[in-house]
């Protein structure tokens, strides 16, 4: 209720950035992880 | 430099000037002087953060950081997407509901005035300084390296900027940014290109990483928990997630960009564009620097990049006989590269062993410079400009200083925009004139802003002669992050936070810094984590001692 509250008429639901956030910490898991195999397999 | 190059740069620096001078008719209100009418869609809030973020050091400095360090320093920027999703989820929407022109201002409605003027007085002092440096640093390095008239070099860099954002406001920050951003990585990938047609017929890239690799030049991920190590994985997601959280959020050259954007969507977007593309934009910047150094595998590096250095050592005759072994030790190494590359891994420990030759002889050819010219002087900086001038083709020369005059100037305009709102809003507003029209607060912005670039100017004219001073402007930002951002999180997360608490806080929080500075070993991407977890703990217990229901 008080998550909806702070909502603005108009914006993205929380739903949708919980999922986009989720993609961000994913993705910054798997870049870093490569950088790591870039590491090794050059090294 | 050929006259191509000098069309090119000169091209350049009109184009943008006017560019920006032609935003002039969209800036006459006060929202859109300062806020672009809140107006401006997420992917050039977006290119403008990351164009900020990028200055000219950085750059250069990045550049040259690879060439001796390796990559090391990519994971100063592992803390940043974490960062970004907190900013989301918490200053993105606070700001843009509170209707805020300066991150300062929320300050005040949710604490008090003190607290508001204190914080946006440490913004201005640090970045007043800070800005000088960033017109500085660079004109120091394209001065020396080009043999350019230092203080014109000063003076074309800082005023251009000041000029168009004097007269565009945050909208001609913005459009620019964008643009040049594109300049930037245009520049750079032709560059990439040039430096690998560098490299002897039968070396392809893939040859060239291994090389690196071998010297340990492409470590990105450094896990040993070490607080005197300046790069590792811990550093860079705890210590830069707070700097990156205090930079992003607290920041107002940073929190200005995303308040100019559309709607809440729009700026968080903006600031996720960051999160993903920050981290693979570094590395590129940072495999240019690696690939210059594989490029000085096969054609002999300056002994220093630092021409006047060398010139000073020169007049020694000792210096001829450290350049004969310098020159002994590199067509061995250049040799056992070539084997290495093209007959067979087997020469990979010959490699290792001839660079580690090669190093000490620099290493000595090094030491003797400072000791017969500038104890203090650090070549990092130079190498990349120095590469460009003695190995780009005509024309590309010109292109690269565009890229360098277009990172240093999207970060001087918005650190300038930044400096005249927090002046206008924060104190000329709030404490000297608080109804006025318009008209009178754009003008204000408008004499603010060329102010500032005066200042920014004189202070890279000082900066030139006293080499610490660069130093203690960066330690200074580090003692002023860490700690604003101990006061942001007394306000959106400690609701028993009250204003004495979130003022002394803050002192405390800064000295406390500057005590570990001068006392302690630990390095300064520490000091963010020192500096708010110091704040946020006397902040709180400050704020007990504060009656419940008081302000």
């Amino acid at each position: 209720m008080e998550k909806e509250k702070n909502q603005t008429v108009g914006e993205k639901p929380f739903a949708f950035w919980n999922r986009v956030y989720f993609a961000v910490v994913i993705t910054t898991i798997v870049v870093i992880s490569a950088l790591w195999a870039f590491s090794r397999y050059f090294s | 430099m050929k006259l191509l190059d000098w069309i090119i740069v000169v091209t350049y620096l009109v184009y943008v000037i006017w560019d920006g001078i032609r935003m002039t008719k969209n800036s006459n209100s006060k929202e859109g002087y300062f806020l672009a009418n809140r107006s401006l869609p997420w992917w050039a809030v977006g290119l403008s953060v990351m164009a900020t973020q990028l200055s000219a050091i950085t750059l250069v400095g990045t550049t040259g950081q690879a060439y001796t360090d390796g990559m090391r320093f990519i994971q100063f920027y592992y803390g940043l997407p974490f960062a970004m999703i907190i900013l989301c989820v918490t200053v993105v929407p606070f700001f843009h509901r509170a209707n805020v022109f300066t991150a300062y201002e929320y300050l005040e409605k949710r604490f008090d005035v003190r607290v508001r003027t204190l914080t946006s007085f440490f913004f201005l002092i640090s970045r007043g300084l800070g800005v000088g440096t960033i017109i500085s640093a660079p004109s120091i390095v394209l001065s020396i390296v080009f043999g350019w008239n230092l203080i014109a070099t000063i003076f074309a860099i800082g005023m251009s900027t000041t000029i168009y954002t004097v007269f565009g406001g945050v909208q001609a920050v913005t459009w620019t940014d964008v643009k040049q951003m594109f300049i930037i990585f245009f520049g750079l990938g032709v560059c990439l290109i040039v430096i690998l047609m560098g490299f002897p017929a039968n070396v392809s890239m893939l040859d060239g990483l291994h090389l690196a690799g071998s010297l340990g030049k492409l470590n990105t991920v450094d896990t040993s928990f070490n607080l005197q190590e300046k790069y590792t994985l811990w550093s860079g997601l705890i210590g830069g997630l707070f700097l990156m959280l205090g930079y992003f959020g607290c920041d107002q050259s940073q929190v200005q960009r995303f308040l100019t954007a559309k709607s809440v969507d729009e700026g968080r977007t903006s600031l996720l564009m960051s999160a993903f593309l920050k981290i693979p934009m570094q590395f590129f910047i940072l495999l240019i620097g690696v690939l210059v150094f594989v490029f000085y595998q096969f054609n002999a590096p300056p002994i220093v990049f630092n021409a006047n250095e060398v010139a000073k050592a020169q007049q020694n005759a000792q210096f001829q006989t450290i350049q004969k072994n310098y020159e002994t030790a590199f067509n061995e190494r250049r040799d056992a590269a070539i084997r290495f590359t093209t007959e067979s891994p087997e020469f990979q420990q010959n490699y290792i062993d001839a660079d580690k030759k090669f190093n000490e002889t620099r290493k000595a050819a090094v030491q003797f410079v400072r000791e017969t010219s500038n104890k203090d002087f650090n070549d990092v900086n130079y190498v990349f400009p120095t590469f460009v001038l003695q190995n780009m083709p005509m024309g590309i020369i010109g292109l690269i200083i565009a890229a360098i005059f277009a990172a240093a100037m999207s970060s001087i305009a918005a650190e300038l925009n930044a400096l005249a709102t927090a002046t206008t809003i924060d104190f000329y507003r709030r404490l000297y004139k608080p109804e006025a029209t318009d008209g009178h607060y754009v003008a204000v912005g408008r004499i603010s802003t060329f102010i500032w670039g005066i200042f920014a100017c004189i202070v890279a004219i000082f900066a030139t002669n006293l080499g610490s001073l660069i130093e203690v402007v960066n330690k200074f930002g580090s003692f002023f992050y860490g700690s604003l951002l101990g006061v942001f999180v007394l306000a959106f997360v400690v609701k028993r936070a009250k204003a004495r608490g979130a003022f002394f806080g803050l002192l405390f929080g800064s000295a406390s810094v500057w005590i570990a500075s001068l006392y302690t070993t630990i390095e300064f991407l520490w000091f963010n984590v020192i500096g708010c977890l110091i704040t946020v703990l006397f902040g709180y217990f400050i704020s007990l001692t504060v009656e419940k229901n008081s302000k």
